[in-house]
């Protein structure tokens, strides 16, 4: 089942894979992922224009035009950034799609003369399919390269990313930098938008940056991450392709690094945007819960009917309330137990707000309110050992006394 | 032949012009082009169920998948704290990945091809009539989906044009006074996936961007006012579209590109004139 073409397209997509990861890292925390997007759609004419120059085998002649061309485009991006009133992302998509416009048109003309194409059509789609073992070769050459690099030169990769002034003063060539970063970055598009096309090639440059730096803004985390993150999903992608050989291997990698950074952006425990939603919405059913249970305990009349709330039912459920009748709902002992705590908190707040940061004692409720449900049990008893122990808070009510 | 191809081009280089200036003004450039590669995913799912291939159907999904995109862009960045420009490009790839990987599942069944992403069909516009029986077959069914397209785009911009003025260059001061900028950036959203979908028909995934960005660009670098922006974005819309597609004509190019390309040329005369004229001024002033 598994040939020898699988091996080579699973190889090919696990080298361009962490190839892309690793060189993604510095243009993504330089906050240039779009940059990315638009060099790999910028490179096509260079491409197109090696093709026709030096035949179907263009071989390094290709390498020369992308980087060369790549570097044409940034230079008008910044250009057009920096001399008019154009945005830096109105420039970027200009650039984008003046540069693939005017491959489509050398691609034409060159389709019309008859000229043997070797997939440039893939240029956009990408075809992992037809990839040679020269290719795998160039890619793991880039890939060693790469690796040597960054690990030579990664203490200036991070210091310029995460503070530029910094790294420049301290004798990073800036102009020098950013030109080596984005050739290089053009190097790399080239070899790869080969096999995966432009927009994969793309997403490969910059999702597993992003999913690394969402997980942990430590570099070596961060790069860990990006570089496993990207294998990984090559792996996967290779494996089905071998299963259902008609898929585009790229695309599928692509889709199986969205399959793994999705979910953790949504339900990743700490930083997730589910989870995030949940602890908000879980903080604030304490709070209203913690107000309930005051509520019931600071009622006079203990067989008034009321509404039942939400809230309320958490209650009952937690056993702090009990229904004593249609309608009557009152504290158990344990929710009795509860609420004197908050209250306890509530009036250690207030004494301690009166008595050390001499807040007049009728302006000390309002921030009660709040610290009483900010109060952990720890706090809570050295405010009380700090205060040596009040028995009423300024407003002469008795606080009361803790019960474990 | 000729007509029907110009009007279909310049129609979409009139609403692009409209969509493309409020969201270059609102520094989201990058974002059609998201939108335009998100389109594919419910292309192809239109047109699996539909059978057609500019069917209300196709038109509806792939609009609603690129909407979809921008949203979730919008939400990642909000929400999920991740870099607009990382989750712009995030969503998108992913979004055109799958939609590939429905072509390629689909395999030879579709004549969805890499040709008809990268070049769209606009040659073929002249050919696809709808075969209704009545008097809407008196044009071709791209160009009917680009004039309701534009319909609403001119009915849009007429009713809510003072707020669309106040929104695209100050998104502060519009919700300031009381203008809902939610809304206003909800419909121009919606607006902008239509005309993508009815763009990508003929254009193709990356060039429909073309329309949308270069145009405005050009009218922004000459214009001090809302009015002549979009005015003057519209007339370098329909230039570079009559201009590209006359010399696809002489020169045997792909009309598609051509005038994409053109319109790059546009701009980029346009930014040397400025240039231009900006160092003479400097230098009447100096003496």
């Amino acid at each position: 089942m598994i040939s020898a073409q699988i091996l080579l397209i699973m190889g090919g997509c696990m080298l361009a894979a962490f190839l892309l990861a690793l060189s993604g890292i510095p243009t993504y925390l330089r906050r240039e992922s779009l940059t990315g997007d638009a060099l790999s759609h910028a490179i096509f004419p260079g491409v197109v224009l090696a093709v026709w120059i030096s035949g179907a085998n263009a071989g390094w002649t290709i390498y020369v035009f992308g980087i060369l061309v790549g570097i044409i485009a940034l230079f008008l991006i910044q250009t057009i950034h920096q001399k008019t009133i154009i945005p830096k992302d109105g420039a970027t998509g200009i650039v984008l799609i003046v540069f693939f416009s005017v491959g489509l048109l050398l691609m034409g003309r060159l389709q019309r003369s008859g000229f043997p194409l070797w997939g440039i059509q893939h240029v956009l789609l990408g075809k992992a399919a037809t990839i040679l073992p020269n290719d795998l070769a160039v890619l793991g050459i880039l890939a060693l390269l790469a690796s040597l690099l960054f690990f030579t030169f990664q203490k200036w990769i991070w210091a310029e990313a995460f503070d530029a002034k910094f790294a420049y003063h301290s004798g990073l060539p800036k102009l020098g930098y950013a030109l080596f970063l984005n050739g290089w970055t053009a190097m790399v598009l080239t070899a790869s938008i080969q096999i995966l096309g432009a927009v994969l090639s793309a997403a490969l440059l910059l999702t597993p940056a992003a999913l690394g730096h969402f997980l942990s803004p430590n570099p070596r985390n961060l790069m860990l991450t990006a570089v496993s993150s990207a294998i990984l999903s090559a792996l996967f992608a290779g494996a089905i392709s071998a299963f259902l050989p008609a898929m585009s291997t790229g695309a599928l990698l692509v889709i199986m690094l969205f399959i793994i950074s999705f979910p953790l952006f949504l339900f990743h425990p700490q930083k997730g945007v589910a989870m995030k939603w949940l602890a908000r919405k879980k903080e604030a059913r304490r709070w209203t819960d913690e107000n309930t249970l005051k509520f019931l305990n600071s009622r006079t009349e203990s067989n008034e009917k009321m509404e039942v709330s939400p809230s309320v039912l958490r209650l009952i459920k937690q056993g702090f309330v009990a229904q004593k009748g249609a309608g009557v709902y009152a504290l158990t002992p344990l929710g009795n137990q509860k609420a004197e705590r908050i209250i306890r908190k509530h009036r250690l707040w207030e004494t301690f707000l009166h008595q050390r940061l001499l807040v007049p004692e009728g302006r000390v409720h309002d921030n009660a309110e709040l610290m009483e449900h900010l109060l952990d049990d720890e706090a809570e008893d050295q405010l009380a050992k700090e205060l040596n122990n009040p028995s009423s808070d300024p407003h002469s009510s008795p606080i009361p006394p803790k019960k474990s | 032949m000729t007509f029907l191809i110009l009007a279909t081009a310049g129609l979409l280089a009139f609403q692009a012009a409209l969509g493309g200036s409020f969201l270059l003004l609102r520094k989201s450039a990058m974002l059609t082009d998201a939108m335009a590669h998100s389109v594919l995913p419910g292309l192809v799912i239109g047109y699996v169920i539909s059978g057609s291939r500019s069917g209300p159907e196709v038109i509806l999904f792939a609009a609603a998948s690129s909407l979809i995109a921008a949203y979730l862009i919008d939400f990642l960045s909000k929400f999920a704290g991740i870099w607009f420009e990382a989750s712009t490009g995030f969503v998108f790839t992913s979004l055109f990945a799958l939609g590939i990987v429905l072509v390629t599942a689909l395999g030879g069944n579709v004549d969805l091809d890499a040709d008809c992403v990268l070049f769209g069909e606009l040659l073929y516009v002249p050919f696809r009539y709808p075969s209704t029986e009545s008097w809407y077959d008196s044009l071709p069914l791209p160009l009917w989906n680009q004039i309701w397209v534009s319909l609403a785009w001119a009915l849009f911009v007429f009713f809510r044009w003072k707020q669309l003025q106040t929104w695209a260059f100050d998104e502060g001061f519009c919700r300031s006074a009381g203008i809902s900028d939610g809304g206003l950036r909800r419909t121009v959203l919606t607006l902008t996936s239509m005309s993508i979908v009815v763009g990508f028909d003929a254009f193709g995934a990356v060039l429909v961007v073309g329309f949308f960005i270069l145009p405005a660009a050009t009218g922004w670098l000459f214009s001090k006012t809302w009015n002549t922006m979009l005015l003057l974005s519209m007339a370098a819309g329909l230039c570079s579209t009559t201009l590209g597609y006359g010399l696809a004509l002489y020169f045997d190019w792909e009309p598609g590109p051509s005038m994409v390309a053109v319109s790059g040329l546009l701009f980029f005369a346009a930014t040397l004139i400025v240039q231009f004229k900006k160092s003479r001024d400097n230098l009447r002033s100096a003496h």
